[in-house]
C-alpha cells in the first residue's frame, strides 16, 4: 500500500489542485465550500492512497473524488434545508423527451439523486464528457453508463410528469 | 439547453485538458490534442485559460491538519544518514529483462534494489528473504548507472499486484547514481507471505497497467519490456 509524504502530496497538489478547484466551484456555487472540498480531496489522498490504487490516471481518480464530495454537500445541503423547513421542492422542469432543460435545474435536483444517477448526470451534463470518458472516471463500462443515463432520462421525465 | 454535450466532436473535454497540463498525456495521445488545438480556436482559449489556472493555484500553500502533519512525520523517515552504508548496494549491472533467468532469484546483493524499513521507529536496511511485518514502513533506493524510467511492482502473498511507484500512469524520470532514495514510502498491510518486489528501469516512459497487469497473470515472470532491466527483491511477510 502506497504512503504519500508531504511533497508528493504538495507536487500532486499543485500539479492538479486546479482541477478540484474548478469542479467544485461549479458545483458547489460557494467558494468556502469549493476550497474546503479541495482541502478534503487531497487530506483523503494523504490518508488513503489505497484508494488511487490501480487506476491509470490519477487526474480522473480526483475528478470522481471531487465529484463524489460535492454531491455529498449538495445532499446534505438538501437535508439541512428540509430540516429547517426551507426547502420548496418543484417539480423538475422536464421536456416530453425528459431532457434537462438547464444546468441549474440540474444542480438543484442531484441532492436528491441515487449517487450513481447524479456522477453520471453531472460528467454529461456539467463536463460534457464522453462515454468513453465518463466510464474512465466511473471505473464502470461504457455499456453501463448509457444504462445510467438511460435511468436519469427516465427519471427526470417521471418527476417532471408528475402528478 | 443541456440536452446532450455541447462541444464539438473534435474537441478535448477539461478532463482531457487537465490529464494533458498534468503531464498524463503522452506520445500519440498529447500529440493528437495539441494538433486539434492548433486548429481549434476555441480549445486554443480553454486550454490556455486551464494553463493559467494551474500557474495561478501552484501558488496556493496546501495546509493540512496538525495530527496529519505529525503522522506524516512518522512516515517519511527519511534515509539520508543510511545512504552511505547503502552504497555497497551498488552492485552488478542488471541485465536485460529478456536475459532474466525467471527461475533465478535475485537477492539484494546482485540488485541495484534496496530497501530500508522503519519499525517501531528504528529505521534498518531491508535484507533480502529476512522478515517483514504489517505495518513495516518501507523505503527503497535505486543505484541508476545511466539516465533512466523507473517503476516498482509488488506481487503480495495473495497474488495481488500493485504499483508501488510512482503514482502515476508512467515510469517516472530517475537521477543516476548509487543508492538514490525512491521518492514514496510504502506501509506493509496485513496480506502475509511471500512478497515479489520488482523494479523496471526503462529508457522510456513505459506504462505500467500492462507489466501490471502481467505480474498477476504470472507472478513468477516479470514481462518482457522492451528497454527495460528488471531488478527483484523477495521478502518474507509475517506476524510479529
Amino acid at each position: 500500500m502506497p504512503v504519500l509524504r508531504h511533497e508528493d502530496i504538495e507536487d500532486v497538489y499543485r500539479k492538479h489542485g486546479h482541477s478540484v478547484l474548478r469542479r467544485a466551484r461549479q458545483l458547489l456555487e460557494n467558494e468556502d465550500d469549493a476550497l474546503e472540498t479541495v482541502q478534503e480531496v487531497f487530506v483523503e489522498l494523504l490518508e488513503h492512497p489505497e484508494q488511487f490504487g490501480q487506476r491509470s490516471s490519477l487526474v480522473t481518480w480526483l475528478y470522481g473524488v471531487t465529484t463524489h464530495r460535492c454531491l455529498n454537500r449538495l445532499r446534505n445541503r438538501r437535508t439541512r434545508a428540509r430540516l429547517l423547513g426551507q426547502d420548496q421542492p418543484s417539480p423538475v422542469q422536464a421536456s416530453p423527451a425528459g431532457r434537462v432543460e438547464s444546468w441549474l435545474e440540474l444542480r438543484r435536483i442531484l441532492g436528491s439523486l441515487p449517487a450513481d444517477l447524479a456522477r453520471v448526470a453531472v460528467y454529461h451534463y456539467m463536463d460534457e464528457l464522453t462515454q468513453d470518458e465518463i466510464a474512465e472516471v466511473m471505473g464502470c463500462s461504457r455499456r453501463h453508463v448509457g444504462n445510467l443515463l438511460q435511468r436519469f432520462r427516465d427519471r427526470v421525465h417521471d418527476e417532471g410528469s408528475g402528478p | 439547453m443541456m440536452e446532450s454535450p455541447r462541444r464539438a466532436s473534435d474537441c478535448a473535454s477539461d478532463l482531457t485538458f487537465d490529464r494533458l497540463v498534468g503531464g498524463e498525456l503522452v506520445g500519440h495521445g498529447e500529440r493528437k490534442v495539441l494538433d486539434h488545438v492548433e486548429t481549434c480556436a476555441s480549445c486554443r482559449a480553454r486550454l490556455a485559460e486551464i494553463r493559467s489556472q494551474q500557474d495561478v493555484f501552484a501558488q496556493r500553500k496546501l495546509d493540512l491538519p496538525p495530527r496529519r502533519r505529525s503522522w506524516r512525520r512518522a512516515i517519511g523517515f527519511g534515509i539520508g544518514p543510511a545512504l552511505a552504508a547503502a552504497c555497497w548496494l551498488l552492485l552488478q549491472r542488471p541485465r536485460d529483462v529478456s536475459s532474466v533467468d525467471q527461475g533465478e532469484e535475485r537477492t539484494k546483493g546482485g540488485s541495484p534494489l534496496a530497501f530500508y524499513v522503519l519499525r517501531d521507529g528504528e529505521v534498518s536496511l531491508g535484507r533480502a528473504e529476512s522478515a517483514l511485518h504489517p505495518g513495516d514502513a518501507i523505503e527503497f533506493v535505486f543505484s541508476a548507472e545511466r539516465p533512466g524510467y523507473l517503476a516498482i511492482f509488488s506481487v503480495d502473498g495473495g497474488g495481488k499486484a500493485s504499483v508501488y511507484f510512482p503514482l502515476a500512469p508512467r515510469a517516472a524520470a530517475f537521477p543516476v547514481g548509487p543508492a538514490r532514495p525512491v521518492p514514496l514510502s510504502t506501509v506493509l498491510d496485513a496480506t502475509l507471505g511471500e512478497e515479489r518486489i520488482y523494479a523496471f528501469h526503462c529508457e522510456s516512459a513505459v506504462e505500467l497497467e500492462p507489466i501490471r497487469a502481467a505480474l498477476a497473470r504470472e507472478a513468477g515472470a516479470p514481462p518482457a519490456a522492451p528497454g527495460c532491466r528488471v531488478s527483484t527483491l523477495r521478502v518474507r511477510k509475517e506476524r510479529p
